[in-house]
């Protein structure tokens, strides 16, 4: 139905743009990656130097394994917050579109206010701590709230919770409630109708939320800054010093790649197993 | 007739300010194909969904076997239903979708198996044991979705309008199918359509429904034979109804006139298209000749459809074999005992 | 369909979730009327103190007037390219197709990071100097995806056929896209406007890298966050939260506005009775 010269006309445009600015760009970042730094110039000659040291260095390896532990608790306590609600609001609710609404309005609020909200809450001179003594419950602030891995995680679940709640809601919302119907016809209480009918159907929006909570938190560096302190660095942290006062672009670009990399076959494996499991 | 099995008692139920049952109660025996049949909005649906549990009664009892089961959820009643899309499990197999009554009433999976084996060999679906529902065709869903229902020995099955997605062929198959199955399992169905073809071609029993009430319940021939009100004559079948003044053992209707047993007075009649015929030799004692003009004719294959219009301006619908030529002028005629009395319902 | 009723305990479950999500926010609120700031609590002396020096505060309205330009350049920019980008997808097939797609899609699920530091680099090589130019760049780059999925989703409710009868009615494919397509995207668009604006606002991510002199919003907070902490961002904090709160429940209306239209456009369009 649509001619030659429309196609390319809509083609064109965002094809060489997302090459320039998007495929381009990526290969530019590879081929940083591949050079290094002397006597204060990037110096464009092949050298695998900059993945010998990310194999072999202890930190890196350290902070990464790391930030994989705290993305890792960060995607299962946002699962075990955002499935719940999603059900409920599903499946439950009465005010369906003003509880959805409720929810999604977070993801939008700025992620430097929640982020630096919580910094106010943890920290030492903070509302949590003054609270917990106003209460007697405790005698002098707890440090150990703010600047620490705990505080990492704790920001990163309110903030990602959101992102994972909205892929699982919507696949609850595509299980056919005739389905319910007959499960519970064919003589399954409640629990079994949810195990064997529901849970399956919905496990598409799962993995999707468990991707996207996972991957943004894995190269999050803002929050680590804000309430992580020197025991919170995650690995992207390293690579923003390394773009900053500790002046290795190359290296950067090599550990910035590496995540890429990781993301994208990340990404991959996750879209096999959703269609896997989707049965539409 | 058999011992009832079911009694729907006096139900009622409204969806926010619409009264969608206003009171209906009849009863289901043992081993009867009962049909509910009604135009949407009719009730019928809500009714069945009454029965399985998915809705809860605003008023009304529903009894089965002696036992009162309108509070109990679905998955307590001894009741299946077979949905009008079907509703397999997508993530399960046939065989699995078959054996998950059984899985969840905690039957050994040995018998499960065994007996959804058995479940889909009565359907003829054996070959398909391993497939996905999603592979299958609307027919082949149909039965598993029958087999998936019936493995449970239900006491009672219920159809909601289990055929309409199918094609015209395929449904006509279907209906026989459904009969026969029917028969050789012997538990009692409800089965629920619009369809009053397919109402009179399988079921013991129609009751119909109209807007959330029981307009007449009995068999197909008493229902078409006999209406019980202008609207069951109308919704079964085609007919026409004719206002009609009776004296003296006489009912006359413009320039018509028949003899007729019921009492004076002013009354509806209804008389069925097929039972209008051609005016042949001398005019008999019981039946009525009256002149018309065809206006209009429609052949239908084994049969032909006529519009008739009397002089004084009433109308009629006749319907014969085809193979009947008929002028534009004629005499027509039909017997007295065809004249069925509707009581003044409307 | 029943609503199972389980105890109610899912309800409350629900209720200390999205407590937790709105708490630290209420938090803030709060403090903002805080005469001594952030410490203590309970909150003592309220006053709208920090509000003023916000009001008299220069370099924050000047960073809000460049996160504005730099919000409105990211939406044109990924509207231009994204609205094309859903017609390539919906409608035609090219070798690389799904590359494209999935190029087109990454910077949603990709960490601000990696965008930020990839486009950097693809300035500096081409020793394209940083300034919020680049900032605006980067934003609507990387926001392609969301105008992307926004027509796209629009075009699938779209029924196909109008154009069809406008072509048939003697309208080229420009005439049609002009008087048929677009006019049924609006409501896509201006949902997707509306979101890229907001997030542009807020992004601080990709901006960190690309930033030249001038601060964004976003980045300028941030900058003093690194100093310090002054109450005044509170106050910020808060005029921010109560803004993209105000421009998603707007950007919610519309979307459901659309959908109930659509659905009576879907009837009249088979037939039906409205």
């Amino acid at each position: 139905m649509y001619s030659k010269g429309y196609k390319v006309a809509v083609t064109a445009p965002p094809l060489f743009w997302v090459t320039l600015f998007l495929l381009f760009a990526y290969v530019i970042l590879f081929a940083h990656s591949f050079w290094s730094v002397r006597d204060g110039q990037i110096a464009r000659e092949f050298t695998l130097a900059n993945y010998k040291q990310i194999a072999t260095s202890p930190l890196y390896l350290q902070v990464l394994f790391r930030s994989m532990k705290i993305a890792g608790t960060v995607t299962l306590l946002a699962l075990l917050l955002a499935y719940p609600v999603a059900y409920y609001v599903s499946f439950q609710a009465r005010h369906k579109n003003l509880l959805y609404q409720l929810i999604i309005v977070p993801l939008w609020v700025s992620y430097l206010v929640r982020a630096y909200a919580w910094k106010t809450i943890l920290g030492s001179d903070g509302v949590l701590n003054t609270s917990l003594q106003f209460l007697h419950v405790t005698h002098g602030p707890v440090s150990a709230l703010l600047y620490s891995p705990f505080a990492v995680v704790l920001t990163l679940t309110h903030i990602y919770t959101p992102f994972a709640f909205l892929p699982i809601f919507a696949s609850l919302e595509h299980v056919p409630r005739n389905l319910v119907e007959a499960s519970q016809d064919l003589g399954a209480a409640p629990l079994q109708t949810f195990r064997r009918v529901i849970l399956p159907l919905s496990l598409p929006g799962v993995i999707a939320g468990a991707t996207f909570a996972f991957v943004l938190s894995l190269g999050d560096f803002l929050a680590p800054l804000l309430v992580g302190g020197p025991s919170g660095i995650m690995i992207s942290n390293i690579v923003v010093s390394l773009f900053g006062a500790a002046y290795d672009w190359p290296l950067g670009a090599a550990i910035s790649l590496c995540m890429l990399v990781l993301v994208v076959a990340l990404l991959f494996a996750t879209e096999r197993l959703e269609k896997r499991y989707s049965y539409q | 007739m058999n011992p009832t099995l079911l009694s729907v008692r006096d139900v009622r139920k409204r969806f926010g300010a619409r009264e969608v049952l206003r009171g209906v109660s009849l009863d289901v025996a043992e081993g009867e194909f009962l049909t509910v049949l009604g135009e949407s909005g009719s009730g019928k649906t809500t009714l069945l969904r009454l029965i399985a549990g998915f809705e809860r009664t605003d008023a009304g009892e529903i009894v089965m076997s002696g036992e009162r089961i309108e509070q109990l959820p679905p998955y307590q009643r001894p009741v299946n239903t077979v949905f009008q899309q079907y509703a397999l499990f997508p993530h399960m197999s046939v065989a699995e979708n078959v054996a998950y009554g059984m899985r969840v009433t905690k039957v050994a999976k040995a018998e499960a198996m065994d007996r959804a084996a058995k479940a889909l060999a009565q359907v003829k679906m054996t070959e398909f044991a391993d497939a996905s529902p999603s592979k299958l065709s609307g027919g082949q869903q149909q039965r598993v979705a029958l087999a998936r229902a019936l493995v449970n020995r239900p006491k009672l099955l219920l159809l909601d309008e289990p055929l309409s997605a199918l094609d015209a062929n395929l449904r006509r198959q279907m209906q026989s199918e459904l009969k026969s199955l029917q028969r050789e399992v012997g538990i009692s169905f409800i089965f629920v359509t619009h369809d009053q073809d397919e109402a009179m071609a399988l079921s013991d029993r129609i009751a119909l429904l109209r807007d959330g009430v029981l307009e007449q319940i009995a068999s197909p021939s008493e229902i078409y034979n006999r209406p019980a009100s202008a609207y069951s004559a109308g919704f079964i079948g085609k007919t026409n109804l004719i206002q009609a003044q009776i004296a003296q053992g006489e009912a006359v209707a413009g320039s018509l006139r028949w003899k007729t047993q019921q009492p004076d007075g002013p009354a509806l009649f209804s008389i069925r298209p097929e039972n209008i015929r051609p005016a042949s030799g001398a005019a008999q004692n019981g039946s009525a000749r009256f002149a018309a003009r065809v206006q209009q004719q429609m052949f239908q294959g084994a049969t032909r459809v006529l519009w008739l219009e009397c002089q004084d301006g009433t109308k009629f619908e006749a319907r014969m074999h085809s193979g009947i030529e008929v002028p534009a002028d004629c005499e027509f005629e039909f017997d007295s005992k065809d004249a069925v009395l509707i009581k003044q319902k409307d | 369909m029943n609503v199972q009723r389980r105890g109610g305990w899912l309800a409350a479950y629900s209720a200390l979730v999205f407590a937790f999500l709105y708490l630290p926010i209420a938090v803030l609120i709060l403090y903002s009327f805080n005469g001594p700031g952030v410490g203590g609590f309970p909150p003592r002396d309220l006053t709208l103190h920090w509000y003023r020096v916000l009001f008299e505060d220069e370099a924050i309205w000047s960073s809000v007037l460049n996160s504005v330009m730099v919000a409105l350049v990211a939406v044109v920019l990924a509207l231009l390219i994204g609205t094309p980008a859903a017609l390539a997808l919906d409608r035609t097939n090219f070798p690389g197709k799904a590359l494209f797609r999935r190029l087109v899609l990454l910077p949603l699920i990709l960490p601000g990071i990696i965008t930020g530091l990839s486009l950097l680099m693809l300035c500096v090589f081409s020793g394209f100097e940083l300034s919020l130019v680049t900032i605006a760049l980067g934003h609507g780059t990387a926001l392609i995806a969301v105008a992307t999925t926004e027509v796209f989703a629009g075009l699938q409710k779209f029924d196909r056929r109008q154009e069809e009868a406008s072509l048939d009615l003697g309208a080229n494919y420009w005439q049609t896209f002009w008087r048929i397509t677009l006019p049924n995207l609006k409501l896509s668009i201006i949902g997707a406007a509306l979101l890229i604006f907001t997030l542009s606002m807020d992004e601080i991510a990709v901006s960190f890298f690309l930033v030249g002199r001038e601060n964004t919003l976003p980045l300028e907070i941030w900058s003093r966050l690194r100093r310090g902490m002054t109450p005044e961002i509170n106050a910020v904090s808060t005029i921010i939260f109560l803004f993209s709160l105000f421009t998603i429940i707007i950007w919610y209306r519309i979307r459901t506005r659309g959908q109930a239209q659509e659905m009576l456009a879907a009837s009249i369009i088979q037939g039906e009775n409205p």
